[in-house]
């Protein structure tokens, strides 16, 4: 019961920054990937930038733990691929699909509808998919500092700097946007 | 069109994210993420299916499922009290930038939802999991992801959009 509602309760968070942001719009992701209206593209570079931050001091001193994806080349690559043609066709993330629905938008109904299709047809196919070449090799769950080869402090301050280059990076996309596509 | 400015920066959306990221992973020891909850549905509607990867997604499932039917209350609300919500069937945007009709809208939508959900799963996470959890974590496997879906949403919508595109 405790698990429903913090899971509630955050959500309810995540819809209401998401709406407020206008980034469950149809707009705001076909308009990204006609590079139109990067407004996506800077919330995430922010996002990703503050939250290495956040996320690195708090594991460094001992607050969390991580949890990293297991990286499989090949599959995640495909699925990517599809992932991003598809996104551009319903003109949502699987994450704003409810909130568009939240804000009276209908046509993400039908996204989410062939979403819970998708769903149980990948679920039926899975043991297939897993052990074949699409899917292909794990090769562990690295992350960035990880390929360098750190650890201890310099992974952390390491992680805080690449967090600092994802916010800078962020600006500089808002500033080349205002420049160039406004 | 799209004149109307959000009533919330990209700046102050990105760190709130990032903010209740690290929440959920103090308080329930995982990151946020949102395209399990599809399949998860979908075995519940039809439970024969209950190979291993059931198993597996079960308990992430049931979390994203709770928190998606958070997002979605959460963005009514919000809308409500900004006076934004309105109910649509086909985006303004796709009729007068897009030039696209009501019939297309359906269509696109329900491809579209097939194919994300399904991308998603093969890759392991989407905008939410990969993207944005992952992505603050520096995962290699979620910085691959987003490098991928951005280079197959780049040339869908070239493909599919540029020529009708109109300002």
């Amino acid at each position: 019961m405790s698990t429903i509602i913090t899971a509630f309760i955050i959500g309810l968070f995540f819809g209401a920054i998401m709406q407020l942001a206008q980034l469950d719009r149809l707009a705001k992701v076909i308009g990204a990937f006609l590079l139109k209206d990067l407004t996506i593209p800077k919330a995430l570079l922010m996002a990703m930038g503050v939250g290495a931050i956040l996320i690195y001091t708090a594991e460094y001193f001992g607050f969390i733990h991580f949890h990293i994806k297991p990286f499989y080349p090949v599959g995640i690559a495909i699925g990517g691929i599809i992932f991003g043609i598809g996104m551009v066709i319903v003109g949502y993330c699987p994450g704003s699909m409810p909130e568009a629905v939240g804000e009276g938008r209908i046509d993400a109904l039908f996204g989410i509808i062939a979403g819970i299709i998708g769903g149980v047809i990948f679920t039926m196919i899975f043991p297939v998919y897993e052990n074949s070449f699409l899917h292909g090799t794990v090769v562990g769950k690295p992350v960035l500092a990880d390929l360098f080869g750190l650890s201890g402090t310099s992974k952390w301050l390491f992680s805080v700097f690449v967090g600092g280059v994802f916010i800078g990076l962020a600006f500089l996309v808002d500033k080349l946007e205002k420049k160039y596509l406004q | 069109m799209n004149n109307d400015k959000p009533i919330m920066g990209w700046a102050v959306a990105g760190t709130l994210f990032a903010i209740i990221n690290l929440i959920t992973f103090i308080v329930a020891n995982r990151p946020i993420g949102a395209s399990t909850a599809f399949p998860y549905i979908g075995n519940v509607i039809f439970p024969a299916i209950e190979n291993e990867y059931w198993k597996e997604i079960k308990t992430s499932g049931f979390w994203e499922a709770w928190f998606l039917l958070g997002g979605l209350i959460g963005a009514f609300i919000t809308s409500k009290l900004t006076k934004t919500f309105r109910f649509t069937l086909t985006p303004i945007y796709w009729e007068k930038n897009l030039q696209m009709g009501t019939v297309s809208r359906v269509v696109f939508a329900f491809v579209g939802g097939f194919l994300l959900i399904f991308g998603a799963r093969m890759a392991g996470g989407c905008t939410s999991g990969h993207m944005f959890s992952g992505g603050m974590q520096l995962a290699v496997s979620s910085l691959w992801f987003a490098l991928f879906a951005f280079i197959g949403g780049l040339v869908a919508a070239n493909l599919i959009y540029r020529r009708r595109y109109r300002d």
